[in-house]
């Protein structure tokens, strides 16, 4: 599916929504209903002039996550992180406080580490996201994840996700930080079960063992 | 069936059975293989499961039930506010002869659970206690780590260290160990002194712009266990081992230590051991509270452990037409009584069983031993540094010393006090909730002003850990879940009054209570504060 | 959350008749945006996410000075060479808001755009002078974190951390609507709500922020500033400082503003004209500190806050002038 580089949306989708413009007048109606029909309540694009208007109906949307694409219908509306875990079963990502203050759905994007809470979805479109079902797996495991078994950087593990990803962002950017610059890492990533300390340290051992 | 994040498996069950109605309890499971996070919010079902598994019932299809975070906040229940009056009396040699308390806790809407405990941490002489629990319109209380302690624990040590100030040459350590005649305390006391700089020089009392200072205070748990639990260990023929109880794990690492203590009694690595929780269809165990998991599961654990390697060794016995009380199993192997390997390894040994498996299901005692020693102790130290221009603490470093019994994992131990003395230090500096004069409301349910210490603010805290053993049951356990959170708010405060010269008798120690009590003991002696005066 | 469509205009233009039409508010990252439509203190039908928008992202610099496009995420303001040389109190304020996930995602545009945090505000059911209706709840409720200057009619504090920093370098906001251009000084951005207590800043309908220009003429090298959080990992100021002395290489020129102490950045010419009387010794330090409360109306819980811009003023001086914490 070829995107479109204006709206970031695959060219697919945009047919359909010109195709589909005499449903423009009962927009209100079909937004309801037609929820198969992606953009169904779509304005339509006259060559640019007028822009793409879509939702609050579902729509397709094509999210590069963890090195494949993933396709989804869902409304324009919905946030990156109920993306992934309502309609991807990318559970690893977790929803805390869903207000950006907590740093549990922390995810990157590329490379860059965001609050997937705070974003739509449709925003990460054309951007390679990565969670931490793409950092490692159960049964292969990061350096940075070995080392926070290690380290015991983990009681309930709820906020775990989020730091890993954060910790993972810091190393790649700095292999080697000190201890300031692992705590500044990680400042957004809060954990009620007070494993801050083990956290720092498993970035050390990871970063001494030149792991990420 | 339903899957909960609870604190207690087999108490969510017996709730959802009576919600339910005419359900026997036994036909109802409740699955949690993990928790996430619970301090003491999640031992009961609350409203919000009792209200998912009746809408469930009803519709006749799966609910999923879902708390966001202002719901959380709001509904979910709150850690009790106290407040409390000490007056304490003490001879001139230093010996406290009489305290009286009076404390006023919020429950809520409800009665109990907002009492402040305090009077069993050192010899207070003659004791007047009344709590009072005050009703509140704002939402109802649940327990929080260790209910009832750190408000307690907040008041009293600031109260020892007045008390210890108002008697010529004594300085707060010494004076809490002349009241204090817990055995293990004594001597965690000399090692916070000296890891936390006790003696050094600092810039205190307020006298430069940015001020340090020291503080101590002391806990005191009771977390033997007790109860009943039972753990079911399976060695199957093919060398699998299995142990299984259907209680829960909430982050404090229950499920790796009853692993180690089955794999430590059978012989075996721990990786050889699986382990299995959070089912109310396994045995039944106890509820994670009272920081006595530990404590209650690994007896029931070490029991079926034992009996199953026994009735293991019996067969290889039979078998081989060995003497089955001269084998046991050490690394693996089966090995004589001299040490000798007999040539058997576990999984060859577990081949030579005619059935599939063998299963057994132990109780723990249903009380403990005697044992020497029916509390853990605990002492924790603060460093402080306060802004004076600002009014921002910051805790530098927390010592803490706390005896848990035998360890069993010192790692996950020794995360546990951390945790602790983690959300002491919020719990001192930060934590509150902002409720609305006007309508009641609470205007900080997020995550955003209901603060929550984070990575830059954590101190650097050193942890020692006794090991103590106290004879209490087979494997000696002391939980190690809440006492470390008792004392920590105090220590901080403690440290804060001697870096600003002056005492808050408040938490959270925020810049703004700061500020104002720099401003209250530099205004002019007598002079009131005018109104509108610029401080 | 209540499902709303999702416009995607892809110039200024398209964005602008977007919003004169139905009055539906622009989304850049959406970090505040979204917070507020998920407490339900906004609902709208329809957002307009003005991030396909050509030319109002990135770091660019000409005679004029530095031009910050309003899309440029917060981080890539921090670390940007050309601020942390010329402007680096902007960097600084910057590295110290919010958390890293945070600066990641949210632009410099939507950061002096951001809705005030007054927690009446945020939460459905306060009716109040800000949102439309009348009164304010803090005054007489929960004030800790309010304003203490200028507080009569509403006592929000501005939000943003570059705001104060902004106006202290003189900063111009390029503004752009369908009926052209304006350039509006940092300065008279921020709008008080004497002048209008719904308003945070001076855009009308249709106008969208495109740039900040950072004058060439106001690189400054004696700086200073200072900031009081209670929480030092990711939490709002309580109040910040900002100096800067012989703005742009100009002999006793200098700029103090205050940050977080009122609905706009407050600027204190009272104060700059103490700087301008002579060297920064102990004797000017102290008159600072006396006159930094002056005009100050402090609610029943924030009296704090004149105490703490006393002290931080202190320190901002003697960061600008080259001085150890003393
Ligand atoms: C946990 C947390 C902590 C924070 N801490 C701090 C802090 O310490 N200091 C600080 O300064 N900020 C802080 N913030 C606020 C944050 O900086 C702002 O939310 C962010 O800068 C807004 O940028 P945005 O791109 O996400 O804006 P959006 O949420 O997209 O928009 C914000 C508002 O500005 C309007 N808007 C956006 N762009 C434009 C434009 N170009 N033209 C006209 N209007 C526009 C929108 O309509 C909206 O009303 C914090 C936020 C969070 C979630
Ligand atoms: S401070 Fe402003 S926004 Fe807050 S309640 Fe008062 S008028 Fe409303
Ligand atoms: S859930 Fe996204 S920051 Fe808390
Ligand atoms: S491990 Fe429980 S919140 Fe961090």
């Amino acid at each position: 599916m070829a995107m479109n580089p204006e709206s970031g949306l695959p060219d697919e989708q945009r047919e359909k929504v010109s195709r589909r413009t005499f449903i423009k007048g009962a927009s209100a109606v079909a937004a309801v209903g037609v929820v198969q029909i992606p953009g169904a309540a779509a304005g339509i694009d006259k060559a640019g002039v007028e822009p793409d208007i879509l939702g609050p109906g579902p729509v397709s949307i094509r999210l590069r996550v963890n090195r494949s694409d993933l396709d989804v219908e869902a409304p324009p509306s919905t946030t990156l992180l109920d993306l992934l875990r309502d309609h991807h079963g990318l559970t690893g990502t977790k929803r805390v406080c869903d207000r950006g203050s907590c740093g549990a759905c922390t995810v990157l994007i590329d490379g860059r580490v965001v609050d997937s809470c705070s974003m739509l979805a449709i925003d990460a479109i054309g951007s390679e996201i990565t969670t931490i079902e793409g950092i490692g797996t159960p049964e292969n495991l990061s350096d940075l994840q070995q080392a926070f078994i290690e380290t015991d950087a983990l009681q309930c593990g709820f906020c775990t996700p989020g730091m890993v990803v954060s910790c993972t962002a810091l190393l790649e950017q700095n292999p080697s930080p000190d201890r300031d610059q692992i705590r500044q890492g990680i400042a957004g990533n809060i954990c009620r079960c007070g494993t801050y300390q083990n956290v720092i340290e498993a970035v050390e051992y990871a970063s001494r063992k030149g792991g990420k | 069936m339903c899957w909960a994040s609870t604190q207690a498996t087999f108490g969510f069950r017996g709730e959802l059975s009576s919600s339910w109605g005419k359900v026997n309890a036994s036909e109802c499971r409740v699955l949690c293989e993990y928790v996430g996070g619970g301090f003491g919010s999640k031992f009961s079902a609350g409203r919000e499961g009792v209200i998912g598994a009746l809408l469930a019932k009803q519709a006749g299809v799966p609910v999923k039930m879902l708390l966001d975070r202002s719901g959380e906040q709001t509904s979910a229940g709150n850690r009790p506010d106290s407040l409390q009056k000490i007056r304490m009396g003490v001879n001139k040699d230093g010996i406290i002869q009489a305290v009286q308390i009076r404390s006023w806790g919020t429950p809520g809407t409800g009665t109990g659970g907002a009492g402040a405990h305090n009077d069993g941490i050192y010899k207070l002489g003659e004791v007047d206690k009344v709590e009072y629990g005050v009703r509140t319109n704002c939402g109802g209380a649940r327990a929080h780590r260790a209910p009832g302690w750190p408000q307690g624990s907040f008041a009293l040590e600031q109260m020892m260290d007045m008390a210890a100030a108002s008697i010529e040459g004594i300085d707060p350590i010494e004076f809490r160990k002349k009241n204090d005649d817990h055995p293990i305390r004594g001597a965690e006391y000399d090692i916070a002194r000296e890891r936390i700089g006790w003696d050094n020089d600092r810039i205190r009392g307020g006298a430069g712009s940015i001020c340090s200072g020291v503080g101590m205070a002391s806990n005191l748990w009771f977390s033997a266990g007790g109860g009943g639990a039972s753990a079911l260990v399976r060695i199957a023929k093919d060398g699998a081992v299995e142990i299984r109880n259907g209680a829960q794990d909430i982050g404090t690492g229950t499920r790796t230590v009853m692993g180690m203590v089955a794999a430590e009694e059978l012989g075996i690595p721990l990786e050889m051991v699986s382990t299995r929780i959070g089912d109310t269809n396994d045995p039944q165990g106890p509820m994670s509270g009272g920081s006595t998991t530990i404590g209650t599961l690994t007896p029931a654990a070490r029991l079926a452990a034992h009996y199953a390697k026994k009735e293991l060794l019996a067969v290889v016995a039979e078998r081989k037409g060995w003497d089955p009380t001269d084998l046991d199993i050490r690394a693996a192997r089966v090995i004589k009584n001299d040490g000798s390997d007999t040539g058997l390894s576990f999984q060859e040994a577990c081949a030579l069983m005619d059935d599939d498996a063998i299963e057994v299901l132990k109780a723990r005692p249903r009380r403990n031993y005697a044992g020497f020693s029916d509390t853990n102790a605990g002492v924790q130290a603060a460093e402080v540094e306060v802004d004076m221009d600002t009014g921002v603490v910051r805790v530098k470093k927390v010592v803490a010393v706390a005896d848990a019994g035998k360890l069993i994992n010192p790692l996950t131990a020794e995360s546990q006090v951390r945790g602790g003395v983690t959300q002491g230090v919020s719990y001192a500096l930060h934590e509150r909730r902002i409720m609305d004069r006007q309508k009641g409301r609470m205007l900080n349910d997020d995550l955003e002003n209901y603060k929550i210490l984070g990575s830059v603010d954590c101190p650097e805290i050193d942890v020692v850990l006794i090991d103590v053993y106290n004879g209490k049951s087979n494997t000696q356990v002391m939980g190690l879940g809440e006492p470390p959170i008792v004392a920590t708010a105090a220590a901080v405060a403690n440290a804060v009054a001697d870096a600003i010269g002056t005492r808050i008798f408040e938490i959270p120690i925020t810049p703004k209570k700061v500020l104002e009590a720099i401003a209250k003991k530099n205004a002019p002696a007598g002079g009131k504060t005018k109104k509108g005066a610029r401080l | 959350m209540k499902p709303f469509q999702v416009a995607l205009p892809s110039t200024i233009d398209q964005a602008s008749k977007l919003q004169l039409k139905d009055a539906s508010p622009f989304m850049a990252a959406g970090t505040d945006l979204l917070v507020r439509i998920k407490d339900y203190v906004t609902v709208p039908d329809m957002i307009i996410d003005l991030k396909r928008i050509d030319g109002i992202n990135g770091i660019t610099s000409d005679d004029r000075g530095v031009w910050l496009g309003a899309l440029t995420r917060m981080h890539d303001v921090a670390v940007s060479e050309k601020i942390q040389q010329g402007y680096p109190a902007l960097a600084e304020t910057i590295r110290n808001a919010a958390t890293p996930q945070i600066r990641n995602m949210a632009t410099i545009g939507g950061n002096i755009c951001q809705q005030p945090r007054c927690w009446y505000l945020r939460h459905e059911g306060y009716s109040c002078a800000k949102n439309g209706g009348s009164g304010c709840w803090a005054r007489d409720g929960e004030n800790e974190f309010h304003a203490i200057f200028g507080n009569k009619v509403c006592a929000v504090v501005q939000p943003s951390n570059a705001a104060p920093v902004l106006v202290a370098y003189g900063a111009v906001i390029e503004v752009q609507g369908s009926d052209g251009k304006r350039e509006i000084p940092a300065g008279e951005f921020f709008v008080t709500p004497e002048q209008d207590p719904r308003k945070d800043v001076d855009l009308t309908s249709g106008e969208l922020v495109t740039r900040i220009l950072l004058p060439a003429e106001n690189r400054t090298t004696r700086w200073g500033y200072s900031e009081a959080r209670e929480k030092q990992s990711f939490d709002w100021a309580l109040a910040s400082v900002t100096v800067l002395l012989d703005r742009g290489g100009r002999a006793g020129e200098h700029r103090v503003v205050l940050g977080a102490v009122s609905p706009v950045p407050l600027r204190r010419k009272d104060l700059e004209k103490i700087l301008a009387g002579g060297a920064v010794d102990g004797d000017r330090i102290s008159s600072l500190k006396k006159k930094v409360g002056e005009g100050a109306t402090p609610l029943s819980g924030n009296g704090y806050k004149v105490q703490m811009l006393q002290g931080l003023i202190g320190k901002a001086v003697r960061q600008a002038s080259g001085q150890k914490e003393g």
